[in-house]
């Protein structure tokens, strides 16, 4: 007879929490040894004598282990759930580290530019929507297959059926974030020139149309009103943030926003809005 | 708003998915409905009235009352 009792929530919280903790322990080794010369080395040595590292490390790994722990506080602990986590976050977290590690090797060498923080900041944010739209694109290539790398029988049969959906979505952030990073690379004296950038630019906004009107068909009238909600919500967020920032600039309390300052906080303040608009209508919970 | 779809659909022995192919709309907007997360159009909301037979009202339930004069 088959067993249906499910674990308690805080049972898979804690087995969560510490499968959060154990990744963010390797991916932090990870990122410093790939990053600096002896960067593990030099880490391991200054923990016991600075306060202050050792404090954000472990405020680091209470965030890891708190995160991971509550956002699966719902999954049951199986070996099909451990192996998709494991599959799907180590492909993000190996995948991210490689282009930090790539895009801080070229801006060492020189070949990118003069590279600011608004540069790294929209560089970043792109390479973050195309990690994840390859993902994505991964996650549903899967279900196709016997690796299927999606927990829930009913998400699969979702993904089946609205697969064009799912694509053009996928697609959409993968050509915003390469959207992203191009803009990041291009001025003068940098790795693209502004006519080549522009040129590029063009043909990813004409691409980014044809799969946004694609997506708004293909959608039924659930996802039309989160879009709607979401686009309304980005722009209460936009001028709170963006708004913000400019009076405190033109008191002179803070540097003005950069036009590429601008493009990836709209970028940011839109997948915010699209959580708080799905997460409001409890539709992130199962 | 308080729905009833479930109970109407689970009556037919509809799956979420069977029902939602029959409105022409998603599993995920049909499981919302169901679970009062998402209150559906006028137009869907008369097609669904329309598919089991009833009226709107038998489908979903307001508890707003008008203010007696």
């Amino acid at each position: 007879m088959a067993n249906d009792k499910r674990a308690p929530s805080w049972c898979n919280f804690a087995v969560w929490g510490a499968v959060g903790a154990w990744g963010y322990i390797l991916v932090v080794c990870g990122a410093v040894a790939i990053i600096e010369d002896d960067g593990l080395g030099k880490l391991l040595r200054a923990l016991p004598r600075s306060a202050k590292v050792a404090a954000w490390i472990g405020m680091g790994l209470v965030f890891a282990t708190a995160v991971v722990g509550f956002s699966n506080r719902k999954r049951p602990v199986t070996l099909r759930n451990f192996r998709n986590f494991v599959i799907r976050d180590v492909t993000v977290f190996i995948v991210f580290l490689l282009f930090i590690w790539g895009f801080s090797a070229l801006a060492r060498a020189g070949v990118l530019g003069a590279l600011g923080a608004s540069e790294w900041a929209a560089a970043v944010t792109g390479s973050v929507l195309v990690f994840f739209g390859f993902l994505g694109g991964l996650v549903m290539s899967s279900i196709h297959t016997s690796a299927n790398l999606v927990d829930y029988e009913m998400a699969a049969d979702d993904m089946r059926e609205r697969g064009g959906l799912f694509l053009c979505s996928f697609a959409w952030m993968v050509a915003w974030g390469l959207l992203q990073i191009g803009l990041s690379l291009a001025g003068s004296g940098k790795l693209l020139s502004p006519g080549a950038a522009l040129a590029g630019a063009l043909v990813l906004i004409a691409i980014l149309s044809v799969l946004g009107i694609a997506s708004w068909r293909m959608n039924d009238e659930l996802g039309r009103t989160l879009s709607r909600e979401a686009g309304n919500m980005a722009f209460y967020l936009i001028l709170l943030v963006g708004g913000g920032w400019a009076m405190l600039a033109h008191l002179g309390f803070a540097a003005a926003p950069a036009p590429l300052d601008w493009l990836t906080l709209f970028t940011v303040l839109m997948f915010a809005a699209s959580f708080i608009a799905v997460g409001r209508r409890k539709l992130l919970t199962r | 708003m308080e729905s009833r779809l479930k109970a109407m659909r689970e009556g037919r022995g509809w799956s979420q998915g069977e029902l939602a192919r029959r409105l022409g709309v998603s599993r995920q907007t049909i499981n919302a409905v169901e679970t009062d997360k998402y209150d559906p159009s006028l137009p869907l909301a008369l097609r669904m009235a329309k598919l089991f037979g009833v009226h709107v009202p038998e489908l979903f339930i307001d508890p707003w009352k008008p203010e007696e004069e």
